[in-house]
């Protein structure tokens, strides 16, 4: 467990993760986008591996790493799960907002007469 | 990395009635509560840097109050107001409102984003668990 915790303490392997949300890549085209050698890129790939975060596959000579989609899943689900507390909440705003208009609108009345 | 969900609506209310709605202190206990919880708002400074505090019970038998404290990072009255709150290491959630008049009415643009370097390392010792608690230190 401990190292999966560590894998993801690494900035350059964060942002391997992010450049990775974009799709598939292989290890040439993450070298492209960071400023380390590719044998840094390999070496964070393959720690990345181990903790569970991504994984790869052939693709003729070149090997594509791709992020795991279980736990992104899983943060997509708590956020979806969030967005409904908020959406809670505004129908309650909405409710509330109905009563203080009608009641701001009777003393606008109220002061034209 | 973050992530963000984007809410709209909108109402036929006066813009000035909305803004007091959503930024006083006895308006925001009128709506704030998820169902089942009690809001109470301890303190709202309403200027860039004030704090946004308030304090949220559980009906339920025994339940612990929880206090969520948040700092006002934008404040445009009555259009916009932007709160950051802390969800423990260095993650934050941000929840952005923007108000604007149109024909329809007065449209809310709700902006609730969350950073999850803290989350994503917190999964490796089990996603139910980090995202329950994170949960609970911003519901």
């Amino acid at each position: 467990v401990d190292i999966q915790i560590q894998a993801l303490s690494d900035p350059t392997r964060r942002e391997i993760v992010a450049l990775l949300r974009d799709g598939p890549r292989p290890v040439g085209a993450l070298t492209e986008r960071l400023s380390i050698a590719q044998s840094g890129v390999s070496r964070h790939l393959r720690i990345l591996k181990e903790a569970g975060w991504v994984e790869s596959q052939r693709d003729g000579q070149k090997r594509l790493y791709s992020l795991r989609a279980e736990p992104f899943q899983r943060l997509s689900a708590w956020l979806a799960q969030y967005r409904r507390v908020w959406e809670d909440r505004l129908d309650e705003f909405e409710i509330e907002l109905e009563r203080r208009t009608a009641a701001s609108q009777k003393t606008r009345k109220g002061r034209i007469r | 990395m973050s992530d963000q969900e984007v809410i709209e609506r909108t109402w036929q209310a006066p813009i000035d009635v909305v803004w007091d709605l959503w930024t006083s202190a006895e308006g925001i206990a009128s709506w704030f509560g998820p169902r089942g919880f009690t809001v109470v708002v301890d303190e709202i400074d309403l200027t860039v840097g004030g704090a946004f505090q308030y304090t949220m019970t559980s009906s339920e038998a025994g339940a612990q109050p929880r206090v969520v404290m948040s700092t006002i990072t934008e404040l445009e009255p009555p259009r916009k107001l932007v709160y950051e709150s802390p969800m423990g290491g260095s993650d934050v959630m941000t929840t952005s409102a923007e108000f604007t008049e149109t024909a329809d009415g007065v449209k809310l643009v709700l902006v609730i984003s969350a950073t999850v370097d803290g989350m994503v390392k917190g999964a490796a010792m089990g996603w139910e668990s980090s995202l329950e608690r994170f949960g609970e230190q911003i519901a």
